[in-house]
């Protein structure tokens, strides 16, 4: 082999090398596209395109009488303890931020101060103008002491919705100098006894076995098996749904009503990790509800072409549309809401 | 058509192929191919994770699955961007693989397709074909034996971890090898720029070619008869290795992702730190597992430098000491045992160790190293490589096989334990045959 092959090898790889740089890091090279609309008539109309060949969904859900904002805050304040360090959590923040992008969720991150302020402005008018995502494992005690009193509480009551992950939802209470403990959160969000949400082991609990209404949203294609702070839904009476998996008598993904107004808690069992964000955003993204039922599945392929459809529903009814493209891993997905 | 024959006669690349090369890399292919249905998912899935990660218009590290510095993920851009146009699946969600053991994420429950198993290991592929092609030209211009060289081609191109790790593991080991491979032979052909741009694309491929560098410093000191002469062929090389890894990092630094892309060295750091708490020699000795490396590093680096120190003091042809330092380098880092595709850079050194060199001792070497590696990989993964011949054929029933891989768990456990142990064996192998042949010189003058 002569010098001139050595160099052409090596520099045909970085050709290729600079292609990839070009690709991931100059320009967006891919586009997806999705709109939905009603058409006045009882049907709800959607388009769908991309220009990759990818596989794409439509799931109609009725979410019954829970209805979710749009916007979703994220608390997140490096001034108040959390159950888990910054460092590992500003990682992730980033991860799951990025994930909330993919599904175009409009989110927000917010410190106790604006928290408080935001829950404050919803009771004040009565009315939810956003959700809201926990993953720092406590609760600033501005928000919550664990009475059904707190700001918080408060909120839920008049049917404010909240995502847990990383810890014993209600459990942890978060101030500038530590982190407090209190009783009876268990009673307090689901009427249930402390000791029916798992504390955590040392090691994580994964559940092989679908629990009760696995099958009721499968088109979501969500699965989530982390039950390592999973509630055991045996007790509950309030409305509630557990999509996830069971091991050790505890669900890894529940959607409950609030125990003690018209509110929903959805929690996740385990903790946010780069692996669990997608499911998570999935969740969030799509405003499933613990009142949920899918009334229209449709998939197939797009290849660089528009696909449209028209769907019937009942207009006495609240819907949420979610739309994916990309399988097995989301790459795109829009959520239309028709309340 | 004579024409066209005489244009392919002209060619130094198909003058030089002959028939046995061609017959070596035809059954080299047909194995590959015959692979294809089995995969090892696992792995896999981080390659469909990071290409989802760039359908979604993401940067390579945005979403938090590509474990590696960056070369391999732009290639795998330009993949996916070829993949993208194709009307295949990747591969399937599989509910039947949601277990107790694992987190239901998308690496532990999905089945790769058998599309996406042939378009990935097209480039897997060439990249051996490359690596086998340079020994062949190395063995093939030192030597000027076609029988040799064709022998060489074959050690890499059919070696059993070769096949095993691009066509199954699926993994990238031989584009680092690759890359190694032309610093070697562009510093044997004075091309100190393109050896140094070389070996940082290999290191940032998979970090273990850097463990060649002392041998390359020893290489352009003792090659060169002058200071200034060694100091501008290292001064160039420097240049190379600096500007090649510019290239290579400029957008992930530009993006604010450095520490992202060096989160692998972190982690890997973090987990022998934990692996390590409390250890004794004994638990290292019987347990070596791969988290445990850091702390026997000091060691380790230890019998490289004094291996390459003493195969650069004895007599002889500094090109075959650049090849037996660096095969000492890299097989003495692997004296802990590693993950079952890191010695894939060993194995085109021990190929030219065996035909260039001369001694076919280290072919040894090259069938421990090629064997031991993947069965202990299939007594890791089990009957997990089926999966996509289940999936894809619906030859045998995927629920079958899970209960089956869990069922035997245990004892594939008991297995790995031995053949754990066993990995120690190729590395010692060359620990061994270097001492021989460091003192067959002695024993020659003693007797002979």
């Amino acid at each position: 082999m002569d010098k001139k092959t050595l160099y052409v090898i090596f520099v045909g790889f970085a050709i290729v090398m600079l292609a990839g740089q070009i690709l991931s890091y100059a320009t967006e090279p891919y586009r997806h596209e999705t709109s939905s609309w009603e058409n006045g008539d009882g049907t709800v109309g959607y388009s769908i395109s991309s220009n990759t060949s990818s596989e794409y969904g439509v799931v109609m859900i009725d979410v019954g009488s829970v209805l979710v904002p749009d916007k979703l805050l994220i608390y997140y304040d490096e001034t108040y303890k959390a159950r888990l360090s910054h460092d590992y959590l500003r990682i992730l923040k980033d991860i799951v931020c990025s994930e909330l992008e993919i599904h175009g969720v409009d989110y927000e991150m917010v410190n106790a101060e604006e928290l408080l302020e935001r829950i404050q402005g919803d009771i004040s008018i009565s009315k939810q103008s956003f959700r809201l995502f926990f993953m720092t494992g406590a609760i600033p005690n501005i928000l919550y002491d664990c009475t059904k009193d707190s700001p918080l509480m408060k909120w839920l009551e008049q049917g404010g919705v909240v995502y847990w992950v990383n810890g014993v939802i209600g459990r942890n209470i978060s101030s500038v100098s530590g982190l407090t403990e209190c009783e009876g959160y268990g009673q307090l969000l689901f009427g249930i006894p402390d000791s029916n949400i798992s504390m955590g082991t040392e090691g994580d609990i994964y559940a092989g076995e679908k629990s009760l209404h696995f099958d009721r949203l499968r088109d979501l294609d969500i699965i989530y098996n982390d039950c390592t702070y999973g509630i055991n839904t045996e007790s509950i009476t309030d409305e509630y749904l557990s999509i996830g998996y069971t091991a050790e008598g505890l669900d890894s993904l529940v959607l409950s009503k609030y125990h003690n107004g018209e509110g929903m808690i959805v929690n996740f069992g385990g903790k946010v990790v780069t692996s669990s964000a997608p499911t998570i955003a999935k969740v969030i993204a799509s405003k499933i509800t613990h009142d949920s039922n899918i009334v229209y599945s449709e998939g197939g392929r797009l290849r660089f072409s528009e696909v449209r459809g028209d769907i019937t529903v009942d207009t006495t009814k609240d819907y949420v549309l979610y739309i994916w493209i990309g399988y097995p891993v989301q790459i795109f997905s829009r959520t239309f809401t028709y309340y | 058509m004579a024409c066209i024959r005489e244009r392919f006669a002209e060619n130094q690349l198909f003058s030089r192929m002959n028939g046995t090369l061609l017959k070596i890399a035809i059954i080299g292919i047909v194995i590959r191919l015959a692979l294809i249905p089995f995969a090892f998912s696992f792995d896999a899935s981080f390659w469909i994770i990071t290409g989802a990660g760039f359908e979604s218009n993401r940067t390579l590290y945005e979403s938090g699955n590509f474990y590696y510095l960056p070369p391999f993920g732009y290639i795998l851009a330009v993949l996916t961007a070829i993949w993208s146009l194709l009307p295949f699946e990747s591969g399937t969600l599989a509910l039947e693989l949601v277990s107790g053991s694992n987190f239901s994420s998308v690496p532990y429950t999905m089945v790769t397709s058998l599309s996406f198993n042939l378009f990935y290991s097209i480039p897997l592929t060439i990249f051996d074909l490359i690596s086998s092609w340079l020994v062949y030209s190395i063995v093939l211009e030192k030597t000027d034996s076609r029988r040799k060289a064709n022998l060489g081609f074959a050690l890499f191109f059919l070696s059993p971890l070769i096949i095993w790790s691009s066509s199954i593991a699926y993994m990238f080991d031989s584009l680092s090898a690759m890359f190694m491979l032309i610093t070697i032979y562009a510093l044997m052909k004075d091309q100190y720029g393109l050896a140094g741009a070389s070996l940082a694309l290999a290191t940032l491929t998979k970090v273990f070619p850097i463990l060649i560098s002392f041998a390359v410093l020893l290489y352009v000191i003792s090659k060169n008869e002058t200071i200034r002469s060694t100091l501008r062929n290292l001064a160039v090389f420097l240049s190379g290795f600096v500007a090649s890894a510019i290239f290579i990092m400029l957008p992930v630094f530009l993006k604010g992702e450095m520490g992202r892309s060096l989160i692998f060295l972190s982690s890997r750091a973090e987990e022998s730190a934990q692996a390590t708490g409390g250890l004794n020699l004994i638990d290292l000795i019987l347990y070596p597992m791969p988290d445990k490396i850091f702390v026997v590093m000091p060691f380790l680096l230890f019998m490289i430098v004094l291996s390459t120190f003493l195969i650069f003091l004895s007599k002889g042809d500094n090109d075959k000491k650049l090849v037996m330092a660096s095969l000492m380098s890299v097989t003495m880092f692997f004296l802990f045992p590693p993950i079952s595709t890191y010695p894939v850079i060993a194995i085109p050194l021990l190929a030219l160790a065996a035909v260039y060199y001369g001694e076919k001792l280290w072919l040894i070497p090259w069938v421990l190293f090629s064997v031991l590696m993947p069965i202990h990989a299939i007594a890791i993964f089990g009957n997990t490589i089926l999966y996509p011949l289940a999936a894809g054929t619906g030859l045998f029933d995927l629920q079958t096989m899970v209960n089956g891989y869990y069922g035997f768990l245990q004892t594939l456990y008991t297995i790995q334990g031995y053949t754990l142990l066993a990995l120690y064996v190729p590395a010692v192998s060359c620990l061994v045959i270097a001492a021989y042949s460091f003192m067959k010189p002695y024993r020659s003058n003693q007797y002979g």
